[in-house]
């Protein structure tokens, strides 16, 4: 691929990223989700306010990372649902194959997606710590560094979200097909932390095929805690928290395969199964 | 017209335009292949869409490709800009396999498709500028005004596509289609949806663009726009290219006879029999003053008919040629072809 390759592949993935920044932001979901988001975190940190007036006395090192990250982990699963549908609705409304009549290809078209979604993460995200800096202001709970770093380190795991997202749609072809397959992972998912956790909890003497329901669990659990981006996000910021160099750059690499794995199989599955609606 | 080798075969080449009408502006430059496909299969199951197809269409032509629905024509466009993957075979454009130079290749054509796709959240103006950027247009904003202004749409450029008419969006994509001046254009279906002031519009611009040099291949089941304004047609069939000439060709190796429409002063015994008597007439049918006759076609016998009346004591108020039209040169293809291809399947 020469440099004149190159130069039109990066005209391309700029030109559409773009475009597609501004009629995301053009729209009204993304602020809907963000105050949703943000008013669901307000209201938890109010609540953690209410406690410690409550009991007089209440001690935490980071009193916002909680609800910050948990307001993290919806931002990331709607932006994933946002590029599993802005793929798949493009094909099916045909304007994909119109691109696809000029100087854009497979890469530079799913780099652009990416890009767009992850640029759109980063822009809430930014605004979603600065709505917790004004929390913070108002409620007098420290900001740390800790937030910060959250921040910065989401933008790993929101980049997995958004490049599984748009393989999703690679492989799905209708856009009904890849959202109703991603909120299915996404639900399978949280059920199963839910199993873990009831299973856990299960006190007593269990029967023989609980304590064997309860092993089998164990090992997925340990298998997904392993293998899954929002561990590794966790480590992330348990591993900046504590200074561990080594499981930082872990959790930061991990990500970064992922994306890469995935947004390669993306392209390569565009250009098999090609880009018109079926 | 002679005949040339060509890929280990010989083949009819035109070295200038052998138009479908006399009124072509252009003659056909001549040499360079712009799109070739050799042996193209696209097989989907047990079905075939399109059998080894051997097309060829060369620089500055207009190029009609024809055939009913579900031929393949468009299977055929998706093969040649590499959205579909052929089975077998391969298409080359301006003498290249599309992935040798993708990019420096897709500058180079310009596409408009059946059904018109844009998005809806953008005006006509900022989807020509997208797509200016996208080709990388020196001068975008001249460029887009002067085609919007030559379709007509210059006035409504700031409203949205959502808002657009069938005719409209057709107009918008013919000029997103030109925005970065290609060589070859490749228009599926382009006038299908429009008025006859539209039709005339894009017809208009397909005929200017010609004049400037650029090579055009139409698919489209207009077969009467198609004889107004194409070099040459190819005509598929179930897959296979049945035909493949200039109009003028097409015609003489179609026709079984000619018509000539005849207008006398008086429609009298002696004069009919004068004409039935001429040894190329096949035979007459009279109408008032006018004389339907059928001929040989291997010649034009307006001057023996018109002797033939004269002589008779008649006086020829008009007569004219009644040649072969698209529509029925494209029937008798594709019926010749679909019995041949019944016959071989019994």
């Amino acid at each position: 691929m020469g440099t004149n390759a190159m130069s039109f592949r990066w005209r391309a993935i700029r030109v559409i990223c773009l475009r597609e920044l501004r009629s995301l932001f053009m729209g009204l979901g993304i602020y809907i989700v963000t105050t949703l988001v943000l008013l669901a975190c307000a209201a938890g940190v109010l609540s953690f306010v209410g406690a410690v007036s409550d009991a007089g006395l209440r001690t935490s090192a980071e009193p916002l990372l909680g609800d910050f990250v948990y307001a993290i982990g919806a931002l990331t699963l709607y932006i994933g649902i946002l590029a599993t549908i802005a793929v798949s609705r493009e094909r099916d409304r045909g304007t994909l194959e119109v691109l696809f009549y000029g100087p854009v290809d497979s890469t530079s078209y799913v780099m652009a997606k990416f890009l767009e979604h992850l640029a759109a993460f980063a822009i809430v995200m930014v605004v979603t710590l600065a709505a917790f800096g004004i929390i913070s202001a108002i409620t007098g709970l420290i900001f740390t560094g800790g937030l910060v770093r959250a921040g910065i380190l989401s933008l790993f795991f929101a980049s997995t979200a958004i490049s599984f997202g748009i393989f999703l749609s690679s492989i799905t072809l209708k856009m009904r097909n890849s959202v109703v397959l991603f909120i299915l992972i996404m639900v399978g998912l949280g059920l199963f932390s839910l199993l873990e956790a009831y299973l856990g909890l299960m006190l007593g003497e269990a029967s023989a095929f609980v304590e064997y329901g309860r092993v089998v669990v164990g090992l997925i659990g340990r298998v997904l805690n392993w293998i899954s981006p929002i561990a590794y996000y966790r480590r992330g910021i348990e591993a900046a928290r504590i200074g561990d160099l080594r499981m930082l750059v872990i959790s930061v690499l991990s990500p970064i395969i992922y994306t890469s794995g995935l947004l390669w199989l993306a392209a390569a599955t565009f250009t098999k199964k090609g880009v018109r609606a079926q | 017209m002679a005949l040339q080798p060509w890929h280990g075969r010989w083949r009819l080449h035109y070295p200038v335009g052998e138009p479908g009408r006399v009124d072509c502006p252009v003659a056909i430059v001549g040499g360079m292949v712009v799109i070739e496909t050799r042996g193209l299969t696209k097989e989907y199951g047990k079905t075939t869409a399109v059998r080894d197809l051997d097309l060829h269409v060369e620089k500055g032509e207009i190029y009609g490709f024809l055939g009913p629905n579900g031929a393949g024509k468009t299977t055929t466009i998706m093969m040649i800009l590499g959205l579909v993957k052929p089975t077998r075979g391969e298409a080359l454009i301006f003498g290249s396999r599309l992935d040798r130079d993708y990019f420096g290749l897709k500058r180079r054509i310009g596409v408009v498709a059946e059904v018109q796709r844009v998005y809806e959240d953008m005006t006509a103006w900022e989807y020509l500028n997208f797509f200016g950027q996208l080709y990388g247009v020196p001068d975008i904003k001249t460029r887009a005004a002067d085609l919007l202004s030559r379709l007509d749409l210059y006035d409504r450029r700031n409203e949205l596509l959502s808002n657009y008419s069938k005719g409209m969006l057709q107009k918008v994509n013919i000029a997103r289609a030109l925005i970065h001046d290609p060589e070859l254009l490749i228009l599926d279906e382009p006038v299908s949806s429009l008025d006859p002031y539209g039709i005339k519009e894009v017809r208009d611009l397909i005929m200017e663009e010609h004049r400037r040099g650029k090579t055009i291949f139409i698919s489209s089941h207009l077969l009467s726009e198609v004889e107004r304004t194409c070099n040459r047609v190819g005509i598929l069939d179930q897959g296979t290219l049945v035909a493949e000439d200039t109009m003028q060709s097409l015609r003489e190796k179609l026709a079984s006879e000619i018509r000539l429409l005849l207008e006398v002063d008086a429609a009298r015994p002696e004069i009919i029999e004068a004409i039935r008597r001429l040894p190329f007439v096949k035979s007459v049918e009279v109408e008032d003053n006018r004389v339907n006759i059928s001929t040989n076609p291997d010649a034009d016998y307006r001057l023996d008919v018109s002797r033939a009346v004269s002589e008779a004591g008649g006086t020829v108020m008009g007569l004219s040629r009644q040649e072969m039209s698209l529509e029925d040169a494209f029937i008798t293809i594709t019926e010749k072809h679909v019995s041949q291809f019944a016959r071989k399947e019994a």
